[in-house]
């Protein structure tokens, strides 16, 4: 089982806590018709339970889909997904958005520099990720932001693409 | 979704007419009959006949995706044929998800 993208903001909007479609729709700004498709796909598949009107998570078992949805190749694909689409509206509306691609020669200490902000900034969003999970009233998942960092040595990419 | 559905999915989202208007003016088909078509009542072999015929009207974009594919199946290693079935599954996944019909 791998996750589009609507089926994972729908996962991860269930991920705190049990909610009814109405509750799911106003906050994953998906639509209740397509909610019900992946609603109905995740009830076949055992990942969520219906209890009267509300949905919850089926943490219980050990489940194939679970696994599944955690293999490489499905998590690829999702990360793939997600970075279409923030390329996709980062070239419509660039003002609103924080984007950088650079490609740069690195002194070591310019690169002690970097990995130390990297640092600071992995640390910020672990404390920001675990206020996130204890808070008592949470808000909208649509209202999340959503980070990419990281760097790597250029001719890693250039080997990649050079494999067959 | 049904096959009558597909078909006429496949219609509006090749010409573009999404008024009855258009759409009878296109077909040929009865204003108040394409409005029954669009709202589930059966098809006549005509009518689907006509829809499908319409709808292959951008068969060249079809049949280059098709070829494409082919090509593909030869060219690339398995890995690869692997990562674009991948990627076409999702598509269709997601162009279904988001089908309100």
């Amino acid at each position: 089982m791998s996750l589009v993208l609507l089926e994972r903001v729908a996962l991860e909007a269930l991920y705190y806590g049990k909610k009814n479609i109405e509750s799911l729709s106003k906050e994953s700004l998906i639509n209740k018709k397509i909610l019900e498709k992946i609603i109905n796909r995740f009830l076949k598949e055992d990942v969520l339970s219906k209890n009267e009107a509300l949905l919850g998570i089926e943490y219980k078992k050990e489940k194939k889909a679970f696994l599944e949805i955690k293999k490489i190749e499905n998590i690829k694909s999702e990360i793939k997904e997600l970075f279409e689409y923030f390329i996709n509206i980062y070239l419509i509306k660039r003002d609103n958005l924080q984007f950088g691609l650079k490609k740069v020669w690195l002194k070591k200490e310019e690169q002690n520099i970097l990995e130390h902000h990297l640092y600071q900034i992995d640390e910020l969003l672990k404390k920001v990720e675990r206020q996130n999970l204890i808070a008592e009233t949470k808000d909208y998942i649509s209202m999340k932001k959503v980070f990419f960092w990281g760097y790597c040595d250029y001719r890693d990419l250039i080997r990649e693409a050079l494999k067959n | 979704m049904s096959l009558q559905m597909w078909v006429i999915d496949k219609y509006i989202r090749s010409t573009g007419f999404k008024t009855l208007k258009e759409i009878s003016k296109d077909t040929g088909i009865q204003l108040t009959r394409v409005f029954r078509i669009l709202h589930g009542k059966e098809m006549k072999l005509k009518e689907f006949e006509i829809f499908q015929k319409k709808s292959l009207f951008n068969l060249d974009k079809t049949l280059k995706i098709v070829s494409l594919a082919n090509e593909c199946a030869f060219k690339l290693d398995e890995e690869k044929i692997l990562e674009i079935t991948n990627f076409m599954k999702r598509t269709i996944k997601i162009s279904e998800l988001k089908k309100i019909n």
